[in-house]
């Protein structure tokens, strides 16, 4: 029959497109929500046009840091025509213990070298190790899978929220013939342009530079609550906590109060953490936290007038370290460009930031800002995916420069120098008169291109410190030492001035047999047996029972008293990150730190700088220079266009007194038996003439120190710092060689050498101010 | 031995020819919007509509009898130009088409005509498909443009082949054990080809239609694409020219393989439906004509166009829905395309031909089974 079997043809037909009926229905009625949003999603576009982080130059237009242009090779996933894009079991899961994680990783990654075709042809033509662009490109694709898993949306790579692009290779010079560029031959593989630091000279004033570093994935979230970048959420949070602690219950009540009052609620992580959806379990705390620390922060920074009047009053004394802290969190925050930017969704990838040093302290200025595109897609023109308008465009803004104080060829031999001597040490060089700083220099140094993204091992073998020579530590600002004998002009002066109390004048004579004793069995030494002895004298063969003796009749509260009044005890305020406080000891703080009293041993240890007191090079250095200036105490300054702070104050010292002080320094290295003395006489290490010879005229204010510290059996840290010339001084100095010995015989030749060096550049008679 | 034209007008099935108008009027509409202005192809699309139209009148109007005596030799030429552009295009060139200046002739297009036009004829002439035996040769013929246009390499193409052989066979009254054997070896040989003939690229679609989440490579985002297209349309649309997947060229190749997306996005679920609607009504009224038709080689040739034109546009429907792997099978008179629009217009043209030519020859054996 064949009716029949048309019949059954036609049946067939109709079953079949039945079918077709239900999938058409399911994708346009029942799924058509989720598909509409998805095409919504593609309509709107934003770029972010990346800005070229503004240079630090010296005081002479010398560049020291500075962006160059890159072309990395990149992989831009979303276009990779890769055959085996990972199934998604591969990639990481962060309910895996770490160790498997690890495991599944390499497998993973080893698998796509060895298999993957596009990957093999790659590796083949660039020459790049297979494994190498293998990682890259897993990194990126995990990245992207724990997206989906986020957005609980079937995403393709290409629709990622953030650029899915991963460097392959960083290639400093266009790439020539046979790498690939544009699009072709491999599609999704090219050159990406951007930026990045670089220092052309090298290693040099490292550590005043800073390093920069990449907008890390844990500031995402801080970054969408508050629209400021903060350093590490986590850590902010932290830090909040350590705040609220030091308070007493009544400040802190007033405190919480005050930010309800700014917030509408009291930020708690613990209540917050619920909240978040779409974060995973042992992400949600930490994220809460950043969110509440970002919420506290923006509380404060922003406070009404009188409220920030409140906050300083609930803080007390506290406050200052807030708004130390606030000022940190200024540094960073987002430019509006870069607000937009992540207010839409897009990841702050590669995107640097100063971290430590000059960039870190002057980042908003050198960073400039990012400019941004947002861009829509109109139906005018259905070329290949629309054509895009332009919405809205901001330029970008490139970052202003910023001009050192220092001078290059004062750094870079004061560098060299320290090197040589072999020793791990410091030398500090600023101008009296303004606190200018000529030169800061730290041994070891470290090359900061190398925390330049991406950073490479030998970033973390830096971080990590091996070796054990701290490398990364400026011990200029940050390394705190015993001063020893250059604490004595200032315990000098502090007595000559505190004549009522000490009964010493210019003249007064102590006498000394060698050795004192502040207990039946106790004794205190001197380098030798001086007789009757007057200040001048006493600074000049650094006789230590003359100052025993003076610090005894001060009373360690008066020592403490004129240590600070040189600034010793408290951050000088340079314009740098990290820098140490330093510690001035006193009854009161003996009680409250150690829980004893204060015994009379120690103030004789305190007299000469000893003991407890930790001092910085560049502490010294400005102590040194307020001796120098006739009793003004500068703030040190990097910055030269913002120049001299006016922070400076008068130390309460008589100018005759301080008068009396530099003569004595002036013999440490003008006459015989001056610890200072051979090293201005004997030829420099770097001449044939001796400093004197070379710069007849120029007389030399100098102090050694040789510093005991608890490594018992090394030698003691060597000092010498001074200021030049004595008359009209143009330059104060500081320089600690650790464990080299006597600061005379050790560094009182390199610090002559260092300032022969300043005179050569700078003349006798530098322009300015004479 | 053709009808007065009364006669002729008063026997055309007017219900068909309505229904394929309004798909022909589908095409017009959103090759309009899919087509990227500035592109002269639209214009193309509405001369080769007119063209198609003639030649749909012309065939309708010739006695399909005539096209079936003369099958063999149609085939014949259909072989050998199939042949001529696999063994003349230059190496490397996946090109399946002569190129004549003014258009692109894509043979396998005509092919699908000729194997219809010589089953016909093998079938109304040769009794031997109630065998096992007797099926090798109709398979034979149907496997000689099959493999030619599978070398080209053109799968989908090929695939609309073989429901057309099958369903004209078994109309034919091909036993079922028989058929279901063929099958089997066909199968076989699928799964063959599928290791040994099949390049990368095929094979990664059909995988990537398996698994469109593990290949988020280039064939399943155009999947996806595509879905999201039908999907952001809804119930009622964006309305003609508004449709944000087509305009901006996220569909691919939109003005024909895809064609179906951009009328989903732009016409909704209603319009896509409807166009779906009068394609099946094409098909009922072909089947019609069909069950009218006593004439074993009229029969025969609505039976092979009417399975045609359904498996064409059940396998471009389906890749756009995602039911089928991508192939890149054009939807019958509504697809931009020249060779596509003619054959279905000769093809509809011979169908109408058989509707409105009963040659009242009573079969020998009346086909009963």
């Amino acid at each position: 029959m064949f009716e029949w079997r048309v019949r059954v043809v036609g049946l067939t037909t109709a079953l079949v497109y039945l079918v077709l009926f239900a999938q058409l229905g399911r994708i346009q009625l029942v799924q058509a929500e989720r598909y509409r949003l998805m095409a919504e999603r593609k309509l709107t576009w934003d770029e972010l046009t990346v800005s070229r982080r503004g240079r630090i130059v010296d005081r002479k237009g010398r560049v020291l840091a500075v962006d160059r242009p890159t072309y990395d090779l990149a992989a831009v996933v979303g276009e990779l025509e890769i055959e085996a894009i990972l199934p998604r079991h591969t990639l990481i899961h962060a309910s895996l213990p770490p160790a498997e994680r690890a495991g599944e990783k390499r497998a993973a990654i080893d698998r796509l070298a060895e298999e993957e075709p596009l990957i093999v042809d790659i590796a083949a033509r660039t020459g790049i190790e297979p494994r190498i662009v293998a990682r890259g490109i897993y990194e990126v694709m995990a990245e992207a899978a724990r997206w989906k898993t986020y957005s609980k949306e079937h995403t393709f790579l290409r629709d990622v929220p953030f650029e899915p692009w991963v460097r392959i290779k960083v290639l400093t010079e266009p790439p020539g013939d046979g790498t690939p560029q544009g699009r072709s031959p491999y599609p999704g593989v090219r050159t990406v342009t951007s930026v990045r630091r670089s220092y052309p000279r090298g290693e040099n004033a490292c550590h005043i530079i800073g390093t920069v570093g990449e907008v890390d994935a844990a500031d995402w979230y801080g970054l969408r609550h508050a629209g400021s970048l903060v350093w590490k959420g986590r850590r902010r949070w932290r830090r909040w906590g350590e705040i609220e602690e030091g308070l007493d219950a009544e400040a802190k009540m007033e405190l919480l109060d005050l930010i309800v009052e700014e917030l509408g609620e009291e930020p708690d992580p613990k209540a917050l953490a619920p909240k978040l959806t779409g974060v995973r379990e042992n992400r949600r705390l930490g994220v809460a936290e950043d969110i509440c620390g970002a919420r506290i922060t923006s509380a404060l920074r922003t406070p009404s007038p009188e409220r920030r009047e409140r906050f300083q009053q609930a803080l007390g004394t506290d406050w200052l370290e807030v708004r130390e802290w606030l000022e940190e969190l200024d540094r960073v925050r987002l430019e509006t460009g870069e607000r937009i930017w992540v207010e839409h969704g897009r990841y702050l990838k590669d995107r640097t930031i100063g971290q430590t040093g000059i960039e870190a302290i002057y980042n908003a200025g050198l960073r400039g800002r990012h400019g941004y595109k947002l861009l829509v897609r109109t139906l005018a023109d259905p070329g290949a995916h629309g054509s895009l308008e332009y919405l809205t465009e901001s330029r970008p803004r490139v970052g202003g420069d910023v001009r050192l104080t220092v001078d290059l060829e004062l750094q870079t031999l004061c560098e060299s120098l320290l090197k040589e001597s072999g020793y791990r040490g410091a030398a500090v060089f600023i101008d009296p008169r303004d606190g200018a700083v000529l030169a800061l220099a730290s041994s070891p140094g470290y090359s900061p291109a190398a925390f330049v993204p991406p950073r490479g091992r030998e970033a973390s073998r830096l971080v990590i410190d091996e070796g054990g020579k701290k490398p990364l530590f400026f011990r200029a600002s940050q390394g705190t030492y015993p001063a020893g004998s250059v604490f004595k002009p200032f315990v000098a002066a502090g007595a000559l001035q505190d004549v009522d109390r000490t009964g010493l004048t210019p003249a007064s004579k102590i006498k000394c047999n060698g050795f004192i004793t502040s207990g039946p069995t106790t004794e205190h030494r001197c380098e030798g047996i001086h007789g009757a002895i007057a200040v001048r004298e006493a600074i000049m063969r650094s006789c230590n029972i003359y100052f025993y003796e003076a610090g005894r009749r001060m009373g360690p509260d008066r020592l403490a008293y004129w240590a600070r009044e040189f600034g010793f005890g408290e951050r000088t305020g340079i314009d740098l990150t990290g820098e140490a406080p330093g510690r001035i000891p006193d009854p009161e703080w003996k009680e409250m730190a150690i829980g004893e009293k204060w015994y009379l041993s120690e103030t004789y240890h305190f007299s000469i700088g000893q003991g407890y007191v930790a001092v910085t090079p560049l502490q010294v250095a400005r102590g040194i220079a307020a001796i120098a200036n006739g009793g003004t105490l500068v703030r040190p300054y990097l910055n030269l266009d913002e120049g001299p702070s006016g922070m400076s104050r008068k130390v309460g010292v008589a100018p005759h007194i301080l008068d009396v002080v530099r003569q004595g320094m002036v013999k440490v290295t003008a006459d015989w038996g001056g610890t200072g003395r051979r090293a201005f006489d004997d030829p420099l290490l770097h001449g044939t003439a001796s400093f004197e010879d070379e710069f007849p005229g120029i007389a030399v204010a100098g102090k050694s120190g040789s510093a005991e510290h608890g490594r018992k059996g090394r030698p003691a840290h060597a000092w010498f710092c001074g200021f030049a010339p004595a008359g009209k001084p143009t330059v104060a100095f500081a320089l600690v060689l650790e464990e080299a010995g006597y600061g005379g015989q050790a560094a009182a030749p390199v610090a002559a050498d260092m300032l022969a060096a300043y005179f050569r550049i700078f003349g006798r008679a530098p322009a300015e101010g004479e | 031995m053709s009808d007065s034209p009364r006669e002729f007008f008063r026997r055309l099935d007017w219900f068909m020819v309505a229904c394929v108008v309004g798909v022909i009027l589908f095409g017009l509409i959103f090759v309009a919007s899919a087509a990227s202005s500035g592109s002269d192809r639209f214009f193309k699309h509405v001369v080769f509509v007119v063209l198609g139209i003639g030649v749909m009148i012309v065939t309708a109007r010739l006695d399909y009898a005539v096209l079936v005596r003369h099958g063999y030799t149609i085939f014949a030429i259909s072989i050998i130009t199939l042949l001529t552009v696999l063994l003349t295009r230059p190496v490397n060139n996946a090109t399946s088409w002569f190129d004549l200046g003014i258009i692109k002739v894509q043979p396998s297009e005509f092919a699908k005509v000729a194997l219809v036009l010589v089953l016909a004829k093998y079938l109304s002439e040769s009794e031997s498909y109630r065998t096992a035996g007797g099926l090798v040769t109709p398979l034979l013929i149907t496997m000689a443009p099959s493999v030619l246009i599978l070398l080209q390499p053109d799968l989908g193409t090929a695939m609309v082949f073989i429901p057309v052989c099958f369903a004209m066979l078994y109309a034919a009254g091909a036993r079922w054990r028989h058929l279901s054997m063929a099958g089997g070896v066909g199968l076989g040989a699928v799964a063959f080809m599928y290791a040994f003939v099949l390049h990368d690229y095929q094979k990664r679609r059909i995988e990537a239609w398996l698994d469109p989440t593990r290949y988020s490579a280039e064939d399943a985002y155009q999947l996806l694409q595509s879905r999201i297209a039908l999907g952001s349309g809804g119930l009622w649309g964006k309305g003609v020219g508004c449709g944000t997947q087509n305009k901006l060229g996220f569909v691919p190749v939109r003005d024909s393989d895809f064609i179906l997306s951009v009328i989903g996005e732009e016409a909704g679920f209603v319009g896509a439906a409807a166009l779906v609607l009068l394609f099946l009504m094409i098909f009922a009224a072909g089947f019609g004509i069909c069950e009218r038709t006593r004439e074993p080689g009229g029969r025969m040739v609505a039976v092979g166009v009417v399975v045609l034109l359904a498996t064409q546009t059940f396998i471009n429907v389906g890749v756009a829905v995602g039911l089928l792997p991508t192939t890149g099978v054009t939807l019958p008179f509504v697809s931009y395309g020249g060779s596509s629009m003619l054959t279905c217009c000769i093809a509809m043209g011979m169908l109408l031909s058989v509707g409105s030519h009963p040659h009242w020859v009573i079969s020998k054996d009346d086909f009963a089974a």
